[in-house]
């Protein structure tokens, strides 16, 4: 079911992030992140933030961290943001 | 931008708290609240949690969510106009005052404080002003009463000099602007036959005919109603040798030259206002609801003797959509010393030179060519008399219908 959504994506230029419910992330330089359709927050600190998304962890390391907005599908944080993973 | 006033401008009305959440499990907090639809912003770490903000009405909300994962709230911080009001709840004076204003701010702005036209050169500003009377648009109007569609379309019917008309309100201003109609001229149809004459005396300088005899040349001088151009056409038959009279519609540009004399006497002593410097201000504040009424403030009696009087009206807020229902009026009284004085030669001259001028301006019309200006100074005890003599270069040429014309057929 999966790899056929995935063709049927390709092939009709739909956007993924709906079909296939994936995250989208919106990097602003990198002062603040935007994550679209994303699951869950794991872990919150000012420095480290941990969401879960339906690829996998995504890990955001800075300093002075905060969470601008946050609402069911949409969080925005702001901060120095010095690096960014994806775990597992 | 914009957008983000806005949003500060609505959380401050509907009012917003700052919380402190404490536990273990801030996060799963986070996400129960997000899950159920919450909006919360600004959310900052702190120690054993997070500060955040939400509205009044989902912090309520919170509550169950912070029971279930074991967190507990605290508001640090009030914020917008529903802690405002609560605050001063017991201050009846304070919150009627404030109600009274906002209730009378809404009232005043019903209500049309200025009305300015536009656009209109020959239909003088206060015919239109009085014509919008008879609907309703006068100043302290009530913009309810007003129907701006009908009122130009009154306007359109009533003034046969105005073509097109738009009258527009806007905060308590109401603009009128009108575009007159290009006068007609008068023409005669071209199959009626005429001459052409004279429209005024002159020198003939060029005389160009399409159509008719001409029966004048150039450097003829002319009076006032002669035949410049006939349209009467004598034929004579090449058989028969009699003669018939055909009429036609002549055709001429003539143009002439014409002399305007005029003279005037310029005294050559004056009287000079010299300023003391001593100055006193009027304030007026004129009311323009209801009955109209002036308030005069600080108006301290006026000891000069001779002084100038300027009178400067200006109502507040009349550049903007919200003119005040009131005229602010400034009288400023300058006290001078009457001296007389003399002119020299040359002043006097220059002083003529002025006058001409400006006469010239103000009583030709933009497309006469003025060809030569001749000026003659004589000089008396007292005066200065000067004899002006004007040479223009203008078309005189005028159409006029021949009466009864007999026609051929």
């Amino acid at each position: 079911m999966g790899i056929f959504k995935d063709h049927l994506t390709e092939l009709l230029s739909l956007p993924k992030e709906i079909l296939l419910n994936l995250p989208q992330i919106i990097l602003t330089g990198r002062k603040e992140i935007s994550i679209e359709n994303y699951k869950s927050i794991i872990e919150y600190s000012d420095t480290t933030i941990r969401i879960n998304t339906s690829s996998g962890v995504l890990l955001i390391v800075g300093n002075s961290l905060t969470l601008k907005h946050m609402t069911t599908e949409y969080i925005t944080i702001v901060g120095g943001i010095t690096k960014l993973e994806f775990l597992g | 931008m914009n957008e983000n006033m806005f949003l500060k401008a609505w959380t401050f009305l509907r009012g917003y708290v700052a919380v402190e959440v404490t536990g273990s499990s801030v996060e799963r907090f986070l996400n129960m609240t997000a899950h159920r639809g919450i909006y919360i912003w600004d959310i900052n770490p702190i120690k054993n949690g997070i500060q955040m903000h939400c509205s009044i009405k989902a912090f309520k909300m919170l509550k169950t969510s912070a029971q279930k994962t074991k967190c507990r709230l605290k508001v640090s911080d009030r914020q917008g106009l529903p802690f405002i009001i609560y605050r001063y709840r017991r201050r009846k004076f304070l919150m009627g005052g404030v109600a009274f204003f906002v209730l009378f701010l809404y009232i005043m702005a019903s209500f049309i404080w200025r009305i300015d036209i536009e656009g209109n050169e020959r239909v003088p500003t206060e015919a239109i002003l009085q014509f919008s009377e008879t609907y309703n648009l006068r100043i302290g109007a009530s913009k309810r009463h007003i129907n701006n569609r009908e009122v130009s379309r009154a306007i359109l019917s009533h003034f046969t000099d105005i073509g097109w008309v738009d009258v527009h309100t806007r905060g308590t201003r109401t603009t009128i602007i009108v575009s007159e109609i290009i006068p007609e001229h008068p023409r005669l149809p071209r199959d009626t036959p005429c001459n052409i004459v004279a429209a005024q005396d002159g020198l003939i300088t060029k005389i160009v005919t399409a159509s008719g005899i001409p029966k004048v040349r150039q450097n003829d001088v002319v009076q006032e109603g002669d035949i410049l151009v006939s349209g009467e056409l004598p034929i004579v038959s090449e058989h028969t040798g009699q003669s018939t009279t055909v009429f036609v519609h002549a055709y001429a540009e003539v143009w002439a030259k014409m002399y305007t004399p005029f003279r005037f006497k310029l005294p050559m002593s004056y009287t000079h206002k010299a300023f003391t410097g001593n100055e006193r201000t009027h304030h007026t504040i004129q009311w323009l609801a209801g009955q109209q009424r002036s308030i005069n403030l600080f108006h301290g009696r006026i000891s000069f003797t001779n002084y100038d009087k300027i009178v400067s009206h200006n109502q507040p807020g009349s550049s903007g959509d919200y003119p005040m229902p009131f005229i602010w009026t400034q009288a400023i009284y300058r006290e001078f010393i009457p001296e007389t004085r003399h002119r020299t030669l040359e002043e006097a001259k220059a002083m003529a030179d002025r006058i001409i001028t400006d006469r010239i301006i103000r009583e030709f019309d933009f497309h006469i060519d003025i060809v030569d200006k001749l000026v003659q100074f004589e000089e008396l005890p007292d005066n200065l008399v000067v004899s002006v003599l004007i040479t223009t270069n203008e078309r005189i040429d005028k159409a006029v219908p021949i009466e009864n014309p007999l026609h051929e057929n």
